[in-house]
């Protein structure tokens, strides 16, 4: 069918209306993925199609084993930054959990989840065939994760089947809080238990120093567009030396007319995986990540900052880890909230507001709570930020202190 | 230098410069440091345009 050419005219000259030149963004998901200048460069230079693959070596055609860009030196550096053994780049965080599910579990199995796990890790367990026990999470205001919990799930669902989980997957920091939990004692816990843990640190690994071997994960996961300051979709599987039979286990089907097999891919991740820009990115950001990991404290310092400031505004609060050690901040903005009532633009006021300061990333109609994020925003923007919420509030008669 | 060398100079100049309204949005108050960056890609950019318009041949309007 031929598409008429006045309905392809917006697929043309394809613009984002938020440009991150003009704009300080405080969308909670998107600040760890802002590219670096390299991978803006890697984009132009590795855009076209298969372009990564000039240099895949015929006798080992893998993803993993092309020197020319340095794939295979990135897989290992990557491991060792993570302080893990082994690392595949895939498409997503979820898709590297779904992997481990996959390949750890059984169909009826158990994963032990904590309960402010991602809904991706509830769906990946779906899609393996698992079942989730959730680990509780404590009330209001902090919302910690009871990690000592974790034995008592153990225990629960070897009471009830018999065996032990498929594993246990801790989110390190939460999307909801960013609370950032002590992966140290879920990792003994299931060390003690012979349980494989499952690290997922989608929003950290990428921002702030992990190391896998110290908390002694079996399984770490990530996202590359999250926190990596790569472009969508990358997602990161680092794994232990000794599940790389399990869950990189190579393919072993034949055909039954052909023979033909193919013994080199690898099974779960169905062969290649990201195997264009979006992969060129996360490489070309990767010195960038590894030094700025050593500035986590000062992103921290800017989070606090920034909570401080706007709890100037009276009635408004931080839930989750107090202080902050995290710069993904969700607060409570009653105040916000009770202005929304009687604007004409009900709870769009702020979101308006915001803009018109050329500051995004608030969903718009938000106003009782929201979540943003700080990371990697310069003190001039944070302060700026911060001043334009102050503003607000006393534009609206909200008292600041 | 070829054309390609050129044109690929100027937008690896360019993604620079994009990294400095990132860090100074949305006033873009650029400290004395950004400037003398900006400077010398502009720079480079007159030179490499001028290298195209040789390269290619053309003349300008």
């Amino acid at each position: 069918m031929r598409i008429p050419q006045e309905r392809l005219e917006k697929y043309r000259n394809l613009k984002r209306e938020f440009s991150e030149e003009d704009h300080v963004n405080l969308q909670p998901i998107q600040r760890g993925g802002v590219l670096s200048e390299e991978a803006m460069r890697a984009i132009i230079e590795f855009g076209d199609g298969y372009s990564t693959c000039d240099w895949c070596p015929p006798k080992s055609a893998r993803l993993d084993m092309i020197e020319k860009p340095p794939i295979k030196d990135f897989y290992n550096d990557l491991a060792e930054f993570l302080g893990m053994d082994l690392a595949r780049v895939v498409t997503r965080c979820r898709e590297a959990k779904f992997i481990a599910f996959r390949m750890l579990g059984a169909p009826g199995d158990y994963v032990v989840v904590d309960g402010l796990a991602h809904y991706s890790s509830y769906i990946a367990a779906e899609l393996a065939g698992l079942k989730v026990k959730e680990v509780p999470v404590g009330g209001p205001p902090e919302y910690k994760v009871d990690l000592d919990a974790y034995a008592a799930k153990i225990e629960e669902v070897k009471g009830e089947t018999g065996r032990l989980p498929a594993a246990v997957l801790l989110t390190h920091v939460d999307y909801q809080y960013g609370n950032v939990n002590d992966a140290e004692v879920v990792g003994k816990i299931a060390r003690d238990y012979g349980v494989p843990f499952i690290l997922n640190c989608a929003y950290s690994a990428g921002v702030m120093p992990v190391d896998g071997k110290n908390v002694q994960a079996d399984v770490i996961t990530g996202s590359g567009h999250k926190s990596w300051a790569a472009s969508a979709p990358t997602g990161i599987l680092a794994l232990r030396k000794s599940l790389e039979e399990k869950l990189l286990r190579r393919a072993s089907i034949q055909g039954d007319l052909t023979s033909r097999s193919f013994v080199s891919k690898e099974l779960a991740l169905l062969g290649c995986t990201v195997m264009g820009a979006p992969l060129l990115t996360l490489i070309a950001s990767f010195p960038a990540v590894v030094e700025r990991i050593e500035k986590w404290d000062e992103e921290v310092q800017k989070a606090r900052f920034f909570v401080g400031e706007l709890e100037r505004i009276q009635g408004v609060k931080q839930v989750g880890d107090r202080p902050k050690r995290h710069t993904l901040i969700h607060f409570e903005t009653e105040p916000f909230f009770r202005v929304s009532q009687s604007h004409k633009r009900k709870g769009y006021f702020l979101y308006d507001e915001l803009r018109a300061r050329k500051i995004v990333g608030i969903q718009p109609g938000l106003t009782k709570h929201f979540k943003l994020n700080t990371y990697g925003l310069t003190w001039e923007q944070v302060r700026y930020a911060a001043q334009a919420f102050l503003e607000i509030a006393e534009k609206y008669g909200l008292e600041v202190r | 230098m070829s054309l390609s060398e050129s044109v690929d100079g100027i937008m690896s100049e360019m993604v620079a410069l994009k990294q400095i309204l990132r860090r100074t949005a949305p006033a873009h108050r650029l400290t004395d440091a950004d400037k003398e960056r900006v400077g010398k890609a502009l720079a480079r950019c007159e030179v490499l345009l001028k290298s195209i318009k040789e390269e290619a041949g053309v003349q300008l309007p």
